[in-house]
């Protein structure tokens, strides 16, 4: 039993970075293809397209601060703690990368063909990295409450 | 990639098309089918059979009425995608509904029980109600007794107008919540053969008034010289 919470403590301090780098590689990809596909169409602004496309990459940063936050002596007391936060943290960054993508993806393609709109058309994808911002702070404030 | 963004970089590089706003075509058929290289082979083989069914210059002309209805339900119920599905036959419905009208203003009798004349839901619906101005399908159609009056009056370029509009929202209804797989494509091809249709159909205008235009010019110039 003892072994298997530390097993599970392992896993949780390394789940935000391996579920979050999961979530931005998809995210990433998404949004890198639409904007090669906007860059087809378009004459310019290809900067501003890959630019938009790295968005979803922010979450694998998160996930690193917060493994290094949760990073201790792991035992048998503090493992459930960081098994469930580190999980939790990761399934919740990677749905965001995930999702921010599409987003990322929706905004390029809707401002190659009306390019005054490319500010507004970020909004949901700023909105969306919001909720991985919830996740990242909060993961922090209760990783300084486990013991270890 | 797989799924619903499997069209990412395809839908990512087509230009939106806004229809009557456009005069022209933001994207020309050729560029369109450079583009269309992306699809996977048994993709493109759906589609083109779709195109088979619903395109006028892909329709085989060789084919009777019968064939082409045999034909189009084969292809029909091979479709994967139920929302492609389903526009479709919504797609093949309002033609049918359209091709009625028109039969019915041409002085037809209603069509024998044994006759292939439609496809989908109503066929049946506009035999009971051949006599009906809107075969008792107003329901569905709300814009049949517009489409009548245009009919009735001569007004074939209203009428055309009219037919591209009802068939463009039905497209680009079912066309909301995909955005880069298959369907949002095939709807996409969908719009841009309507939009493509009404170009030309313009141009045909376009040329019909110029030469009218051109006779008028040359009849006086005659009556002057007379």
């Amino acid at each position: 039993m003892n072994e298997l919470m530390v097993i599970l403590g392992w896993l949780g301090v390394f789940s935000p970075v391996g579920l979050g780098a999961i979530g931005s590689a998809i995210g990433v990809a998404v949004a890198g293809q639409a904007a090669i596909g906007a860059m087809l169409e378009t004459d310019s602004g290809y900067g501003r397209f890959v630019g938009v496309a790295a968005i979803p990459s922010s979450t694998v940063i998160y996930g690193i601060v917060v493994m290094f936050a949760l990073q201790r002596t792991i035992t048998p007391e503090n493992g459930a703690g960081l098994f469930a936060i580190g999980i939790l943290t990761g399934l919740a960054l990677a749905y965001v990368a995930v999702w921010q993508g599409k987003a990322c993806a929706s905004a390029i393609s809707a401002s190659k063909s009306k390019p005054e709109i490319f500010g507004l058309a970020l909004a949901p994808a700023a909105i969306v990295e919001g909720f991985a911002v919830f996740t990242f702070v909060f993961a922090l404030v209760l990783a300084g409450n486990i013991k270890g | 990639m797989s799924g619903p963004e499997r069209y990412v970089m395809l839908m990512a590089s087509l230009p939106a098309i806004r229809f009557l706003a456009d005069k022209a075509l933001p994207i020309n058929q050729a560029r369109l089918g450079e583009r269309l290289k992306l699809l996977e082979p048994e993709d493109r083989d759906e589609l083109l059979g779709i195109a088979s069914i619903i395109s006028w210059n892909r329709i085989d002309v060789g084919d009777d009425d019968a064939a082409y209805l045999v034909r189009a339900e084969r292809i029909i119920a091979g479709i994967r995608s139920a929302a492609l599905r389903d526009g479709v036959q919504e797609r093949l419905e309002i033609r049918t509904v359209i091709a009625a009208l028109r039969r019915r203003a041409a002085g037809e009798d209603v069509p024998a029980s044994n006759s292939a004349f439609g496809l989908g839901r109503h066929v049946e619906t506009i035999r009971r109600n051949w006599a009906l101005p809107d075969f008792g399908l107003a329901r569905f159609y709300p814009w049949l007794a517009a489409a009548k009056e245009k009919l009735d009056q001569g007004d074939a370029s209203g009428l055309e107008r009219l037919i591209l509009d009802v068939t463009w929202n039905a497209a680009a209804r079912r066309e909301f919540g995909h955005e880069f797989d298959l369907e949002a494509v095939a709807f996409y091809l969908m719009r841009w053969q309507l939009a493509d249709r009404w170009a030309r159909y313009d141009a045909d205008a376009a040329a019909l008034r110029f030469k009218a235009l051109l006779d008028a010019a040359l009849s006086d110039r005659h009556e002057v010289n007379a």
